[in-house]
């Protein structure tokens, strides 16, 4: 069923996420004389220019022969049909029926190849668009993506990772772009650690002692202000917004019938709130389905797994569309590798760099469209190959940056994509 | 020594002083005789001065930005204490030291600061962070390695010595295998050891120079990092049978490379570091290269060891880059920021602000034979390290000076940037001879292979001609002797078938005897002949032999020729890029002070356009308010006519009815007074003709009725005219005070009109007033910027996580705590060995309780690491996260510090009444600084409050004041 609010155009979108703020807003009624110290700039609404990305993670490496590219009745194809989906002459794994109904919105890329079967270096490779080199680290797709689309001063944190278990922590997964960018991790969905107020601190004494922290930082300003003492005072305004915001995280407050909808399990609930957050203006979420490294038992897992991943991921992708994100939001489904063609012993497939899929949707990309082929039975990219590298490029294309510009980091200049590789054009829309 | 070419320095104390370390270098006295001696008397007087005003004399010659006071004793104490020993001081400690007389406090706080073991703890955290940048653990425990480094700097060793430890250490010696951790926990990977043996040691992150020569960095040459490389591709890690992971060297491994830009190659590039020469390593037999020959499960040792070689070249006291290095970084660590900024981008086209100062201080600091605690203390000496973080004194010059300072200043970088250009014309042929050079040093390496593996293969080739020869000899004896044998039985047998002529086996193996005899002979003689060849071969392979190593013997010569050749023009290059260096950063510095002066003529012209606007606004107001007045004044005379006007209108509707009134009473009694003169006449008539009394009688009565009336009547209109009169006259001021009324009503609005402008003019003007006010705040703070970029100005510096931790848990009381539970724990263990003299005692406990402190709280420490550290790559961008304020604001941590607890802050502060000793010590326990009025004042009204939580109060004011700015950065 349809939300009454939703008329798929985007200035409803935008009056949506007002509204959201406004009951934010009301939640923190009480802190009237608080929220007089915050700036005008925090009642942002997301500019309709701003971009956003959603990454799905199928972590241990999703068997392309039983998703996106199907090669069933050869010796590799293993047991599962492919089906026709909503874009004539493409098919699916019938694993996945419910995501061949969205397949006019989504762009198939069936010939990566990343020269690597290492989970550690494939999931690096792929997700900080570079091979690991002794020496120096690059940020992840997220930090670039906070640090380069994120409006200046957001009080949201522009990176975060909803991981299926642990979590709670941030990482350094932004490297020298530095802490600011580097992923909050929500770790089963679960809230940014501090996002509470003690039970020893009154919300009357927390006001109160922000307004003096105030004062005493206008004495100081008196006396010097930097870059970095506007930066520091500025981190307090975004927590007391984060605080306000705290529901933000919050699935449970979503319909009962959407929960229902993207499925009782954890994935469905990690979707969910991805769309939650995205809907709120967080740049970059990446949710993670694991585990797909399926050496043992790869047809019963899939069968299992994907039914998860099917239909939350059909939900989502359907909903972004019907409240006009999806022009706007770009989605990328990856690993850290695909599975061999061949089938083992333990009826399992195994690591699989050399010939697999990705799969990319929504803004500045093509949609219903499939881009470069494997062979007969899958065990080599016959058109079009690109790797982890090619496709960073895209991935930042698409979403309206120049891959070939660099960051200026601490006076250096540090390419944003492997200035050796470049955009998959045929991918763009 | 690399010194500042004396020719292009600013000023001439300059180059007084120049020339003074220039003789001190060259080990000898000061030069003698005319203008030179003279230079040298003065250059003498500033002998006698410390090192520390000899660094403040440099960096105050020629300010633009103007250089700020000297900080109070509360900043002093607060900075020396974070920068000396990585923790504020405690209440006590600061007000002491602010109440103290003595003049030389501010040095005695510095020796204090810096004998005490904290330092240690400071220098290894430091060192820790700059040289692992947090990275995770791999092969060696950071507890262990930081308890290295804490331990060296308590005893102050030698940079030198201590950085010869790290880069020779393998971690098989148990005692320096902490020193290994650089090279371990980098996997001994070399790309990843030449990038920061080149960012840490030699302030120069060469990554990009690994595939070309850098295409942003002039100097760094793809040779340069390829010379590092050197040092380090021979390295590898190795896992000994006790599964312990060690450093392990081979012989063999040489660095190639080919530029991916210009195609440029070269092969076998020998270890060297940037700006010095080529280390020879010497050649051994094939076979003879190892001390410990490599071989399944054993480490092998080489007998040259390229990487021991690294250690000494970088720690000799000769590389400029290394001394340049260090001496940028603790300087970095006092006063913010390097005299080259970033630490690790020197190069010719990012000059330090300073170079006299960087060239002074490495050469010092080689001279004090790399004593970091020595050099500290001169830095933190200096006034430079004092001045004031304030931007509030800045004043800029006067405006009207602006225009012709910058058109000097202009004209002076103009002509340094020329002289730095003809420097860089200069330069290229010694650079292209340096080429020049080690290409014919490559090839002549190249042949000295070559004629090695001809000499190796005619070694090869005689070796085997002689051993053929040994080998025919060797058969040719035994041959012969079998022979021998042969000839004497087949003699022995003639004789015996001589005796026994029908034995027909016997004459049968006398036959045979004999032919086998005859076969060997015939044998022995080919053998021979071959032995002449052989012998004639043996002699040729010798001889070849002996021309081939007399080639091999000839290529080394020319192959040492060539190497002498390099190293002889190497120092040209060098020079002749210093002296580019030397012109570009002069260069540099002139734009810079341009820039400067602009920037304070802009921060000048704002501040008297906010002034103008200022008083515009002000006097806006004041328009205002008069205009306001006026409006005010127009109304009450507008109300007052409006009422006059109506009185009038009253008074003259009221006098022109009395006037009505009176004309109706008129007319009746004209009526009846010309009736009865009508009678009155008539019967006059009639009286004169009847002349009867009665008659006359009524006569006279009628006349008379008819002359009272006609008095009555006079009178009357008498009144009528009067009333007349009056009604006209009160008409009349009705109109004018009508006419008044109006016109007060124009005045009012028009007025109204005129107050209402001034309101608009007021408003604007008190905006642009506000615009301009914050255009000069931002103006001033760039200033400031700049000032600390020249080290007029203090710098903030964010207080990195350890610092933080320690100094929340100093100002909050966490440390006394556990303190004293030391110094408790420490009376009941023993009495301390009473053979030490008292000071020794001292020191001891000192370092003890230091000790156990730290290993209580690192856990706390610990957790700040991983909230407010930062990775490498970005450790020098201070970046402020929401996640951080979120730690600080709702962290069980904090809150838990702040909390009332037997004796910390909060508990001390709640047993103080008097609110002002209150702010007092709250104030001093956490900004190292008594409170100002304001501030007293403040605290006070936050606890008298009506309703107020005292206990809630107190502990939201320590909040307020640990999660401020002025907390937050060392100032």
């Amino acid at each position: 069923m349809k939300c009454e609010y939703s008329c798929k155009t985007a200035e409803h979108v935008i009056a949506r996420r007002a509204f959201l703020g406004g009951v934010a807003g009301a939640l923190g009624a009480s802190t009237v004389n608080f929220g007089a110290l915050l700036r005008p700039a925090q009642a942002r609404q997301l500019a309709a220019t701003q971009k956003q990305i959603l990454c799905v993670n199928m972590a241990g490496g999703l068997s392309q022969l039983e998703s996106w590219d199907p090669k069933p009745k050869t010796d590799t194809g293993g047991p599962f049909c492919a089906i026709p989906t909503s874009v004539p002459g493409i098919h699916l794994c019938e694993l996945l029926p419910r995501t061949a109904q969205q397949m006019h919105r989504l762009a198939i890329v069936r010939s990566v190849n990343t020269h690597e079967n290492d989970h550690g270096k494939g999931h690096y490779m792929m997700l900080k668009g570079r091979r690991e080199q002794p020496g120096l680290d690059y940020p992840t797709l997220g930090a670039v993506a906070a640090k380069a689309l994120s409006p200046i001063n957001d009080p949201l944190p522009g990176h975060i990772q909803i991981t299926p278990g642990g979590g709670g922590s941030t990482s350094n997964d932004a490297a020298y772009l530095g802490p600011k960018y580097s992923s909050v991790v929500l770790g089963n969905g679960q809230p940014p650690q501090n996002t509470a107020r003690p039970a020893s601190v009154s919300e009357e004494a927390d006001q109160r002692r922000n307004l003096l922290r105030a004062r005493v930082n206008d004495h100081f300003a008196m006396r010097r202000r930097t870059a970095t003492t506007d930066a520091y005072t500025y981190s307090y305004e975004q927590a007391a917004q984060l605080m306000q915001r705290r529901e933000l995280f919050d699935v449970t407050k979503e319909p009962a019938k959407d929960q229902q909808r993207y499925g009782g399990h954890d994935f469905g609930r990690h979707c969910l709130l991805a769309r939650r957050l995205l809907g709120a203006g967080v740049t970059y979420v990446q949710v993670t389905h694991s585990n797909y490294d399926t050496h043992n038992e790869n047809f019963n897992f899939h069968l299992e797994q994907l039914g998860e991943f099917d239909q939350s991921f059909a939900t989502l992708v359907d909903d972004l569309a019907q409240r006009g994100m999806l022009e706007h939001t770009l989605i990328v489904v990856l690993s850290e590798f695909g599975r061999t063609p061949r089938i083992n012993q333990n009826y399992g497939r195994d690591h699989w760099g050399t010939a697999w899929s990705v799969v990319l949707a929504g803004a500045g990309v093509q949609k219903g469209a499939v881009i470069g082929k494997t062979n007969e039975n899958g065990t080599a990219v016959v058109d079009h190959q690109v790797d982890h590298a090619n496709l960073f490029h895209t991935y930042l294309k698409a979403v309206g940056l120049d891959p070939t510009a660099n960051f200026d980091v601490g006076g250096r200049p540090m390419p944003m994509a492997d200035p050796a590789s470049k955009a998959i054009k045929e991918l763009l829309a | 020594m690399p010194l500042f070419p004396p020719a292009n320095l600013p000023s001439r104390e300059c180059r007084l002083l120049a020339a003074f370390a220039v003789a001190l270098a060259a080990g000898g006295s000061l030069a003698r005789g005319g203008a030179a001696g003279a230079d040298a008397q003065a250059a003498g007087k500033q002998a006698a001065q410390s090192l520390h005003a000899r660094v403040d004399a440099l960096i105050e010659a020629r300010p633009t930005v103007p250089l700020a006071p000297l900080v109070t004793d509360g900043e002093f104490i607060r900075r020396a204490c974070l920068d000396l020993n990585g923790v504020i001081p405690t209440a006590n400690e600061a007000r002491s030291f602010i109440d103290d007389t003595s003049p030389e406090k501010r040095a005695a706080l510095v020796d204090r600061l810096l004998a005490s073991p904290q330092y240690a703890r400071r220098m290894a955290n430091f060192f820790d962070v700059t040289w692992m940048e947090r990275r995770p653990d791999k092969n060696v425990p950071a507890a262990e390695w930081q308890e290295y480094l804490r331990a060296s700097f308590a005893q102050n060793k030698p940079y030198d010595q201590l950085v010869r430890e790290i880069l020779s250490a393998d971690g098989a010696d148990a005692r320096l295998r902490p020193a290994a951790k650089f090279y371990l926990d980098r996997d001994g990977e070399p790309s990843a050891l030449t990038r920061d043996v080149g960012r840490m040691f030699l302030g120069r992150d060469m990554q990009c120079a690994q595939c070309h020569d850098h295409p942003l960095v002039a100097t760094y040459f793809q040779d340069d990092y390829y010379g590092v490389y050197a040092f380090l591709v021979r390295g590898t890690l190795f896992t000994g049978k006790d599964k312990k992971v060690v450093y392990a060297e081979t012989a063999d491994g040489e660095t190639s490379y080919k530029s991916v830009f210009t195609g440029n190659a070269r092969a076998r590039i020998p270890p060297r570091l940037p700006g010095d020469t080529e280390i020879v390593e010497p050649r051994f037999e094939p076979g003879q290269e190892y001390a410990v020959a490599p071989a399944k499960s054993v480490r092998p040792v080489p007998k040259f060891s390229r990487r021991a070689e690294l250690a000494k070249a970088a720690t000799s006291g000769h590389n400029a880059a290394f001394n340049r290095n260090i001496v940028n970084l603790l300087w970095a660590l006092l006063m913010g920021r390097g005299l080259v900024e970033p630490v690790d981008w020197h190069h010719v086209d990012n000059p330090p602000t300073h170079p006299e100062v960087l060239d002074l201080l490495a050469a010092e600091f080689v001279g004090m034979k790399f004593d970091v605690k020595a050099l500290l203390r001169e830095l933190a000496l200096t006034r430079t390290y004092q001045r004031s973080s304030e931007a509030r004194s800045i004043e800029p010059p006067p405006l009207d000076a602006v225009p012709a300072q910058v058109a000097s200043l202009k004209a002076e970088a103009a002509r340094l940037k020329a002289q730095a250009e003809q420097s860089v014309a200069a330069a290229e042929k010694p650079q292209d001879d340096l080429s020049a050079a080690i290409e014919a040093a490559d090839t002549a390496a190249a042949a000295v292979d070559g004629t090695r593996k001809a000499a190796a293969a005619a070694q090869t080739a005689a070796d085997a001609a002689s051993t053929a020869l040994a080998k025919s000899r060797a058969e040719s004896a035994g041959r012969r002797e079998i022979a021998r044998v042969l000839v004497e039985a087949a003699e022995k047998s003639q004789a015996a078938a001589q005796k026994l002529p029908e034995d027909k086996a016997l004459v049968a193996a006398v036959d045979t005897i004999r032919a086998r005899s005859a076969e060997f002979s015939a044998g022995l003689a080919t053998l021979s002949k071959t032995i002449a060849q052989q012998e004639t071969a043996a002699k040729t392979a010798a001889d070849a032999l002996a021309a081939a190593r007399a080639r091999a013997a000839q290529a080394s010569a020319e192959l040492t020729a060539a190497r002498r050749h390099v190293a002889d023009v190497r120092p040209l290059a060098t020079s002749a890029e210093a002296k580019l260096a030397a012109d570009k950063a002069a260069a540099a510095a002139a734009v810079r002070r341009t820039a400067d002066i602009t920037l304070l003529g802009e921060l000048a012209q704002v501040r008297l356009d906010a002034a103008a606007a200022e008083t515009a606004a002000v006097k806006a107001l004041a328009d205002r308010a008069a205009a306001q007045t006026l409006v005010q004044q127009a109304e009450t005379q507008l109300t007052q006519a409006q009422q006059v006007a109506a009185e009038e209108l009253k008074a003259s509707d009221a006098a022109a009815m009395a006037l009505s009134a009176a004309r109706n009473e008129i007319e009746p009694k004209r009526e009846s007074s010309h009736l009865v003169a009508d009678a009155a006449a008539k019967a006059q008539q009639a009286a004169d003709q009847v002349a009867d009394d009665s008659l006359l009688q009524a006569v006279t009565q009628l006349k008379t009725k008819s002359d009272q009336l006609a008095t009555e009547l006079a009178s009357l209109d008498r009144d009528v005219g009067q009333r007349s009169e009056t009604a006209r006259q009160s008409a009349e001021r009705a109109t004018a005070a009508r006419a008044a009324a109006d016109k007060a009503a124009a005045d009012l609005a028009a007025s109204r009109r005129r107050a209402e402008g001034l309101d608009q003019l007021a408003k604007r003007t008190q905006q642009q007033a506000a615009e301009l006010r914050s255009a000069a705040s931002d103006k001033l703070a760039a200033v400031a910027d700049r000032g600390s970029a020249v080290f007029a100005i203090g710098s903030l510096k964010p207080l990195s996580p350890e610092q933080l931790a320690w100094s929340l848990m100093q100002a909050t009381g966490v440390v006394d705590a556990q303190r004293a539970a030391a110094a408790a724990e420490l009376a009941k263990q023993k009495q301390s060995d009473t053979a030490l003299p008292p000071a020794k005692q001292r020191i001891e406990r000192e370092a003890l309780l230091e000790k156990t402190v730290y290993d209580k709280l690192a856990g706390n420490v610990a957790t700040f690491v991983s909230v407010f550290g930062q990775p490498a790559a970005s450790l020098r961008d201070f970046q402020a996260t929401v996640q951080q304020a979120l730690f600080l604001t709702n962290g069980g941590t904090v809150n838990a510090w702040i909390a009332p607890r037997a004796g910390n802050l909060a508990d001390r502060l709640l047993k103080v009444s008097d609110t002002a000793a209150l702010a007092d010590e709250l104030y001093l326990s956490v900004l190292s600084r008594r409170a100002d009025d304001a501030e007293r004042t403040l605290v006070t009204e936050y606890l008298s409050a009506p309703g107020v939580d005292r206990k809630a109060a107190v502990q939201e004011l320590i909040w307020s004041l640990v999660s401020s700015n002025e907390f937050r950065f060392n100032h």
